[in-house]
């Protein structure tokens, strides 16, 4: 009908009946915008590209719409990393990467921003982080080596606590140990991510050539459980490789530096051996001697070879030790050398005699300790007395002792009262130590003894007993005369060569003056 | 109203009578007034030079005077409306005296005479009537005197009226395939506009002319005078009464007791309807023999009943979950509503002929609508409220001369002023817009949808007439200036989407709401020139060339820039241009065949523009990114609370972008008619038309994902992604959208066009005994790639239809059909009634409301897929040939109808008592007797079923059993009521 109006009306009206078109070109968004970026891998798994962070070539980034998944259009990355796509048609999208184009190992990790609006003749800028697959340590354990993953997990030691660049991870199914790692400053209870490639080291898989990124810090630890030596020593059967354990109580039964400078000790609660390795001075060694009870937490490491792991504490913290508790009668029957601890009351005050010596008394005896660290303890305190049996004028006795006052004041008992013959053979050694009393000896002579101390001579008529007033009792000396008849109190100590005992008052009350 | 013309026009217009005419006679009057003119001969045919012609008014005794010419013609200009006798003398001739003739505004009468040579005694003369064919105008037009439209009873007693009578427009004024707001008005020769929301094109369109301030009404479908500016729709064109020589008041009332109300399609019971109206016009001198008023009021009050806003049957377990669930009582949309209208009105004219050759008038019409409810139902627009306050003042004053005997000028000023205030019809219920897809069912309004739309316009033009050497000549300038004022927040209360009541009982749906946008204000301003030359080649033919030049001033800095889509798209959202200029030329022929007023041919072509819209300026300036669309799918745990911004994030601005392009709608037609005069006023006519029109505004979702995302089982396009809330179909929010941060960005373009032809046959002043009859038939044909008619500039909910796919128009009618006939019986007894028909509207088979199947955002543009599989077709299929011939494809546009609606109102009338000039009469009224379709259907071909889920791009559709059924809140019940009309 229009063909035939349209001239009419151009007829009829002497016009060319106006323009013929019904409709103009349609406004449309022909807008267009570039969207570039970069890709990188992301060592360090931080999501910024950072130097240490390695281009990321040929991958192919592809625009998509928000709601859909129609390729809009792509383009592959150059050797580095830097993709451009031009002439995108204005529009929000959403930027993904063709994971046909990705090597086996490599994630994406990161896009700042995946959801873009390209604007007109605007240029959107986005950063493209890969990363390894993240994966659990009980999945490391399953692949093959060469594989690049990160795990991320709780950092049982830092960086340098065993002085190898070694950190083992614990996550919820596992323990890894990472080695070669980057040095970074990762410490024990960080959340972390290591990166890395799988590996076997010593027959244990590994995660090595890593770096290490800390995500938080202050985590807590897992649980450390609790072996025996013999189950430290094969980890549970491999079970316990890299864990944080502890072993309870096992006795040092040697310690040698070795070829690292660190100090190995050979431990055994009775189940078998296990050697736990102190990081060169990270300890404080002269506490861990043989013969000393160790408890010690710290991580299973396989040695050398593969067959057995050490436990590695992590610093003195991880250990507790402790000594045998030996009643005195036993520790007069140890030999030399051997670490004990007693319990028992305080003879004599630690400055009694000026010399560090603490008497001490169970219900088995007395032993005489020498070398006492200072303490503040007295006569009648009870106390543990920490040291080492040793020999001196013939008599066994405590040396290099630290003393700790467990309660303070208990009584003692009574001395027993001997004659001055008696005393003077500490009845056969048996009252080495002991607290005695002399009753009605005479004084028989009196010497000033060059190092100030006060000699006498007493015989209650048995026979001749030494008695040594040491000048740090501070007692009046005059009354003391020869003739004069005393009652006296005090430890038995054998003189050098040990053949005799000598009593030594500890105060003026252990002495009385007829 | 002039008692005498108003008579005389009861006794001319039969019943509902309708004038169809065609002229193309053009040069001596305006559109406010007319001419008379014609050739004066001797008994042997030869043209009479020096005869007197005086023209004198019957009602006014004014007398103008002139002489014939050498060819023996006269012509008197710029004649005054009214009723004039005409006295043609010559010395040694029998003088002729003319009466009835009835002159109009902008009709042109052509009244030869013949005078004898004969010797008579002095003052004999030859009396003569005027013969048949008297109304001449030029271009196609319909004719319809008041009584046509007031003589049986409707249930809108305003000028919409007209449509009642006439086989060429809809019920709402909408004309040849498009929607009533392409229909220009005019009062008295000028346009005028009524402020309307331009979500609901056609209400209140019409509304503000009382019956008492017209004398007749003009559909113009054709205007082909250079004063007419265009409408692609037409004109409609009513006129005032004016004054009388002689004082006479008319008063008339009619109150119906309550009337009856009865429909078979819903329960009536307990509806009583209040009906009245009443006026008084005074008509009479104010100056004797010069100077004439008019001056009416006239109140009126009108109810209708209509059906509930849910069908009968529907909606029980809604209203059982509504009031379990959320303790809300829903009843009342389950029972039958009043629509119910009131206005007061004042109209006043004053006309002043102070010499010869020089006239002044005034007009005005105020009208004052202080509640209209047209009970409409909630709607996806979610937009203004249904009932609406309106004001309306109409105003002109014009100064006519005669400057010598070939040129004349008129000089005409107007105003007119009108605002519109929408608001909610029950405050009382301030429940969120609810939808609800199967079964479809609405309820709720939201609080804010309250509206404002306003304009004043000042008019000025001037008309020059000259005529030289048998050219008549005509130039003109116009300027008008409008200022508007638009205040709406399109569905920003939020609405509410529910798939099923299941669904509502759980709270899962969809909601969408747009924030509040800016109001705004503008100006526009228009210019034009216009010239025109019409002539008689030969004698009956006569040949009408003119154009118009036209220019529009567009607002500056009316747009706010959202500088965010300029520099996403580049495209910018304030650009607007400044000024257009375009050229309407027109045509027509007219040959009065053996110029006998017998046999008339007449064809017209024109092509017009049609000024902006400013409806279109208002949404370029309101939606200008600050208006934010926040939208949740799932659970909607509030309601009737609004969720909250985490269970209906905001998904963006939404924008609306003018395309460069862009321009107003261009007209081009052609027109051709014949009529053939029967005697005594009656007339056979037949006409057809073919209209062209061009730029209508679509409009295409800019911020839409560039390629669909996939497609569904029947290989519809996806753009966005699909997900199911139970009986509902949506897209993710946000995922159909090209930019993030928007929402909708709708660009505004003139794609679209659409396509009429119609014929008309109708005859009318038929007498048959004591049966006056008239009827007329309009088949036509609209097509269009139009979907737009109806789309809303919301953001919310649009757009139809992408463009581009063609099928019958919206609004295309092919069939109606219009009989009316009138007896007079002994004692006054009046019977009238008024046949109408008209076939349904066509429909697109689609989806409910809120199901959104190609995932673009909008609902309403997916047309269904006829799937003889999907569960309860086959049933649909045996039913409508318009799917069954579908099979195995999608729809295509408006592709099924409705079926034809018929109408009849009925009035009989029987004087009781008569004294002096008062008629006292008992009024028996039937409206809407025939209870037939309402011409709109459920559209909604496909449902989800909520118990299945949409896998691998299967979506599971059921097929709607009410499909096709008609929708029962349509239905206005049969009214009978009983009353006493005084006419004093």
């Amino acid at each position: 009908m229009r063909r035939l109006v349209v001239p009419f009306l151009a007829l009829l009206l002497g016009t060319a009946a106006c323009d013929s078109g019904t409709t103009g070109p349609n406004l449309t968004v022909s807008a267009t915008g570039t969207a570039i970026g970069v890709a990188f891998v992301d060592r360090n798994g931080n999501g910024i590209l950072d130097p240490t962070d390695s281009p990321a070539p040929g991958i192919r980034v592809v625009l998509t719409p928000r709601g859909g998944s129609q390729v809009v259009t792509s383009g592959v990355t150059n050797s580095v990393g830097l993709y451009i796509l031009p002439n995108v048609p204005a529009g929000s999208y959403r930027i993904s990467v063709d994971s046909a184009t990705l090597g086996d190992s490599l994630q994406v990790a990161r896009i700042d921003t995946a959801d873009i609006t390209v604007g007109n003749r605007d240029t959107v800028r986005t950063t493209i982080a890969f990363a390894f697959p993240s994966v659990s340590t009980a999945q490391v354990r399953l692949m093959t080596a060469g594989r690049k993953v990160q795990v991320m997990g709780i950092a049982l030691n830092g960086w340098a606590t065993f002085g190898d660049s070694t950190i083992a991870v614990a996550d919820a199914g596992g323990t890894i140990r990472a080695t070669r790692v980057a040095a970074v400053n990762v410490a024990a209870g960080d959340s972390v991510r290591i990166a890395g490639t799988t590996g076997t080291r010593d027959g244990q898989p590994v995660i090595t050539a890593a770096s290490a990124t800390v995500l938080a810090s202050g985590r807590a630890l897992p649980a450390a459980p609790t072996l025996t030596t013999a189950a430290a020593a094969t980890a549970g059967g491999g079970h316990y490789d890299a864990a944080l354990v502890q072993v309870a109580r096992g006795t040092i039964l040697s310690g040698v530096v070795n070829s690292a400078g660190d100090l190995d000790l050979s431990v055994d609660d009775g189940s078998g051996l296990l050697h736990v390795v102190l990081t060169a001075r990270a300890f404080n060694n002269g506490v861990y001697t043989a013969g000393a009870q160790l408890a010690a937490t710290g991580v299973l490491v396989p040695a050398a070879g593969g067959q057995t792991w050490v436990l590695r504490p992590r610093a003195d913290a991880d250990l507790q030790v402790s000594f045998l508790s030996v009643t005195v009668a036993t520790a007069r029957t140890l030999p030399v050398g051997r670490q004990v601890q007693i319990v028992g009351l305080a003879l004599n005050g630690w400055a009694t005699f000026g010399d560090s010596t603490v008497h001490v008394l169970d219900a088995t005896g007395a032993l005489r300790s020498v070398r006492v660290l200072p303490a503040s303890l007295f006569a009648g305190d009870s106390i543990k007395l920490v040291g080492t049996i040793a020999s001196r004028d013939g008599q066994t006795i405590l040396s290099s002792v630290a003393a700790t006052v467990l309660a303070a004041g208990r009584t003692l008992p009574d001395p027993a009262v001997v004659t001055t013959a008696v005393a003077s053979a500490a009845r056969g050694g048996k009252d080495d130590a002991a607290v005695v009393k002399i009753v009605g000896g005479a004084i028989k002579d009196t010497l000033t003894l060059p190092n100030g101390d006060y000699r006498l001579h007493v015989d209650d008529g048995s026979g001749l007993l030494e008695v040594i007033l040491d000048r740090d009792l501070g007692l009046r000396l005059t009354p003391f005369l020869p003739g004069v008849v005393v009652d006296l109190t005090g430890v038995l100590i054998p003189k050098t060569g040990g053949a005799s005992w000598q009593l030594k008052p500890r105060s003026a009350q252990d002495t009385n003056i007829h | 109203m002039n008692v005498k013309r108003a008579t005389k026009a009861f006794a001319v217009s039969v019943s509902a009578c309708l004038v169809l005419l065609f002229a193309g006679r053009a040069g001596a009057q305006t559109l406010t007034s007319g001419a008379v003119e014609g050739v004066v001969r001797d008994s042997a045919g030869g043209a009479m030079v020096g005869v007197n012609v005086t023209l004198m008014g019957v009602s006014t005794g004014a007398t103008r005077t002139t002489v014939t010419a050498q060819d023996g013609s006269y012509r008197f200009m710029l004649v005054g409306p009214g009723d004039y006798q005409l006295i043609l003398e010559r010395i040694g001739y029998r003088p002729v005296h003319v009466e009835g003739v009835a002159v109009n505004e902008g009709q042109r009468l052509d009244v030869g005479a013949t005078l004898a040579r004969e010797r008579t005694p002095m003052g004999v003369a030859d009396v003569q009537r005027l013969p048949g064919a008297g109304h001449e105008r030029p271009g196609l037009s319909e004719w319809i005197p008041s009584s046509a439209f007031s003589r049986v009873p409707g249930d809108r007693p305003d000028l919409t009226q007209v449509a009642r009578v006439s086989s060429m427009l809809g019920p709402d004024l909408a004309a040849e395939g498009l929607p009533p707001s392409y229909m220009g008005l005019a009062l008295d020769g000028l346009r005028y506009e009524v402020a309307r929301n331009p979500a609901y094109p056609g209400v209140g369109l019409a509304a503000s002319l009382p019956l008492t301030a017209v004398s007749f009404a003009d559909y113009i479908g054709a205007p082909v005078d250079a004063e007419w500016a265009g409408s692609a729709g037409g004109i409609l064109a009513a006129h005032t009464p004016s004054g009388s020589r002689s004082p006479a008041v008319r008063a008339f009332g009619r109150w119906s007791v309550p009337s009856l109300v009865s429909s078979p399609n819903f329960d009536t019971h307990g509806l009583s309807l209040n009906d009245g109206d009443g006026g008084v016009l005074f008509t009479g001198p104010v100056m004797r023999d010069s100077a004439f008023l008019a001056i009416g009021v006239e109140a009126r009050h009108t109810e209708r009943a209509l059906a509930g806003l849910w069908p009968q049957g529907m909606g029980s377990d809604l209203l059982q979950v509504a009031k379990d669930s959320f303790g809300t009582d829903l009843a009342s949309y389950t029972r039958p509503r009043v629509a119910r209208s009131e206005a007061v009105s004042a109209f006043t004219r004053f006309d002043w002929q102070v010499s010869a050759d020089n006239s002044v008038d005034a007009r005005a019409v105020f009208t004052r609508i202080p509640h209209a409810d047209d009970g409409s139902t909630p709607t996806v627009s979610a937009g203004l409220g249904p009932t609406y306050l309106g004001n309306d003042f109409v105003a002109s004053a014009g100064l006519r001369s005669v400057l010598g005997g070939a040129t004349a000028n008129e000089l005409r000023i107007g105003f007119d002023g009108s605002t519109r205030d929408f608001g909610t019809t029950d405050a009382a219920m301030p429940l969120p817009l609810t939808l609800l897809a199967s079964p479809e069912l609405g309820f709720g309004e939201g609080a804010a949808s309250q509206g404002h739309f306003g304009q004043n316009t000042f008019r000025v033009r001037e008309t020059l007439l000259h005529d030289v050497g048998g050219q008549h000549l005509r130039f003109g300038l116009e300027g008008s200036s409008t200022s508007y004022d638009q205040a709406y927040q399109f569905g920003a209360a939020g609405t509410f989407l529910f798939g099923s009541v299941a669904d509502f009982a759980a709270r899962r749906g969809v909601f969408v709401q747009p924030s509040s946008g800016p109001n705004t204000q503008f100006s526009i301003g228009r210019y034009a020139a216009f010239a025109e030359d019409s002539w008689n080649p030969a004698p009956g033919i006569e040949l009408l060339f003119g154009a118009r030049f036209q220019r529009e001033k567009l607002p500056s800095g009316l747009i706010t820039r959202d500088a965010g889509w300029l520099a996403l798209t580049g495209i910018s959202n304030d650009a607007l241009p400044r000024t257009r200029v375009r050229t309407s030329p027109r045509a027509s022929l007219t040959w009065d065949v053996e110029n006998q007023h017998e046999w008339v041919l007449r064809a017209v072509a024109s092509s017009d523009d049609d000024p902006w819209d400013p409806a279109i300026l208002g949404e370029l300036a309101t939606q200008n990114g600050t208006i934010h669309v926040r939208r949740g799918v799932g659970t909607l745990s509030g309601w009737p609370a609004l969720p909250s911004a985490s269970e209906a994030p905001n998904q963006g601005a939404v924008l609306s972008v003018l395309d460069p392009s862009f321009r107003p709608p261009r007209t081009e037609r052609v027109s051709g008619g014949l009529t053939r005069a029967l005697g005594r006023g009656a007339a056979f006519d037949i006409s057809a038309t073919y209209r062209r029109t061009d730029f209508l505004p679509g409009r295409t979702d800019l911020n839409l994902i560039a390629n669909p995302l996939g497609s569904d089982q029947n290989g519809r396009p996806l753009f966005g992604a699909l997900t199911q809330v139970g009986a509902l179909l949506t897209a993710v929010p946000g995922s159909s959208r090209r930019f993030a941060a928007y929402d909708a960005v709708w660009a505004l373009q003139s794609n679209a066009s659409s396509d009429y032809w119609g014929a008309t046959a109708g005859i009318h002043g038929v007498d048959v005994g004591p049966l006056q009859l008239m009827a007329s038939y309009t088949h036509s044909s609209a097509h269009d790639n139009w979907p737009s008619a109806w789309t809303l500039p919301s953001g919310a909910w649009a757009p139809g239809l992408p463009v581009g796919a063609q099928g019958p128009a919206d609004y295309d009618v092919p069939d109606r059909f219009v009989l009316g006939a009138e007896l007079h019986g002994p004692l006054g007894l009046r019977l009238a009634g008024l046949y109408r028909y008209r076939s349904g509207l066509p429909f697109t088979p689609m989806f409910p409301a809120g199901v959104d199947a190609n995932a673009d955002g909008s609902v309403g543009n997916d047309p269904a897929f006829v799937d003889a599989g999907v569960t309860g077709m086959s049933d649909l299929l045996s039913h409508f040939p318009c799917l069954s011939s579908q099979q195995g494809q999608f729809v295509t546009r408006n592709s099924c109808r409705a079926p034809g609606v018929h109408s009849l109102d009925a009035r009989a009338s029987l004087g009781l008592f008569r004294l002096g000039g008062s008629q006292l009469q008992a009024t028996f009224d039937g409206v809407n007797l025939l209870q037939s379709s309402t011409g709109f259907v459920d559209a909604a071909l496909l449902q989800l079923n909520p118990a299945g889920s949409i896998t691998g791009g299967r979506v599971p559709y059921v097929a709607n059993p009410h499909f096709g059924a008609s929708l029962a809140p349509q239905l206005s019940g049969r009214v009978f009521r009983v009353g006493l009309t005084l006419n004093w």
